[in-house]
């Protein structure tokens, strides 16, 4: 084609069309690519923690999560035939909370059970007073439970020699929000330290 | 005064004799090899797993422990504890080395030994045996206290052999 004026101006305002046409969608797909961060670092930073629950304690009654307003709570999943790490964190959080002295009245230990089946409330109930008289253990039916372990994010992995669990203390706030996960293998002194900083 | 071998009596080289020949009767049972401390806690009902925790020290020649066993549980099998992403799993373990700068420490929340099919639910006071076996061939046996089901670590030893028991 022969590059008359006319045809000359056509191909510069093509080409500048599909420069804008170019710049336009990288803006677009920059600005999309900001607000789906800016998305994910704002669910991560209202990363959803605990939540409503309805089960029941070794009495068999109903306990919620509104129950216990008011209170610190130190949340803990496991199941009574857990032969290592279960005695040994709630042995940790029985001996934190007496490293707390008066402190302690304002924290709640619970421990939720895993295993339902086996995990009744009598069972609950012998277990946990083997750890101090202030420790609740509550189960319920296996959907209840498995909506507080989705709640809380617990992962729970049935093999044969054992049930794999996630092993988190979680520290709840009087208002029923979510203050900070501690490490089932902290220790005493690690936890007591924790609940300090924590208590205000 | 010298001593003189007639001197001695009949009980006491009885007694002498049988000492001598326990000693070298224990081939199997190596006194490089100690376990002490050993130690589990109670256990609600005899369906659920027992477990032990035990230091283990070898003076002797490096070997690996491979297996333990009690009359009061159908398996007792190695495990550990190990907490990956915050959850924390179970694993099998099929042999640990050891030998004389690396001892052995089965605690809580690491290394324990899982006791399954007991025959009787464990409660504090309660005493048991453990084997050890070894690679090599080594095996030593000691007794296991049942605590409480807060006990963080062995019992405080006494002074005496309370917790090792070498059998023949």
């Amino acid at each position: 084609m022969a590059r008359t004026p006319k045809n000359r101006r056509t191909r510069r305002v093509g080409l500048l069309t599909a420069f804008i046409a170019v710049v336009v969608l990288l803006c677009a797909s920059a600005g999309l690519f900001a607000s789906i961060r800016s998305e994910m670092r704002e669910q991560a930073a209202q990363a959803v923690v605990g939540g409503p629950f309805r089960l029941i304690d070794s009495r068999n009654r109903t306990v919620t999560d509104r129950d216990f307003r008011g209170r610190y709570l130190l949340v803990y999943f496991g199941y009574t035939g857990c032969p290592d790490i279960c005695p040994t964190t709630l042995s940790s959080v029985a001996q934190a909370l007496r490293l707390l002295g008066a402190r302690a009245a304002a924290v709640q230990p619970i421990f939720i059970t895993v295993d339902p089946r086996h995990d009744t409330p009598s069972v609950m109930a012998a277990y946990v007073a083997n750890f101090t008289p202030r420790l609740i253990g509550l189960t319920g039916t296996p959907a209840e439970l498995q909506a507080a372990e989705r709640a809380y994010h617990v992962t729970v992995e049935v093999t044969p020699t054992g049930i794999n669990h996630s092993a988190v203390l979680y520290l709840m706030a009087p208002d029923g929000h979510f203050l900070a996960p501690l490490p089932a293998d902290s220790g005493a002194a690690v936890i007591a330290t924790d609940l300090t900083h924590d208590l205000t | 005064m010298r001593f003189k071998l007639s001197q001695l009596s009949p009980g006491a080289m009885a007694a002498g004799a049988l000492a001598l020949s326990a000693l070298t009767a224990a081939h199997a049972d190596d006194m490089s090899l100690m376990a002490s401390g050993a130690w589990s806690r109670p256990t609600a009902s005899a369906s659920m797993a027992g477990v032990v925790y035990v230091t283990v020290t070898d003076s002797g020649a490096p070997t690996t422990l491979v297996g333990a066993s009690t009359p009061i549980a159908a398996q007792a099998e190695m495990h550990q504890s190990l907490m990956q992403n915050g959850m924390m799993e179970m694993l099998p373990v099929k042999s640990l080395p050891i030998a004389p700068a690396t001892p052995i420490k089965f605690s809580p929340g690491g290394y324990h030994i899982m006791l399954m099919g007991l025959s009787h639910p464990l409660s504090a006071g309660q005493t048991f045996p453990l084997t050890l076996t070894f690679g090599d061939g080594r095996r030593v046996t000691t007794t296991v206290t049942v605590q409480s089901m807060t006990a963080s670590g062995p019992p405080d030893t006494t002074g005496s052999m309370g917790g090792m028991k070498m059998s023949p």
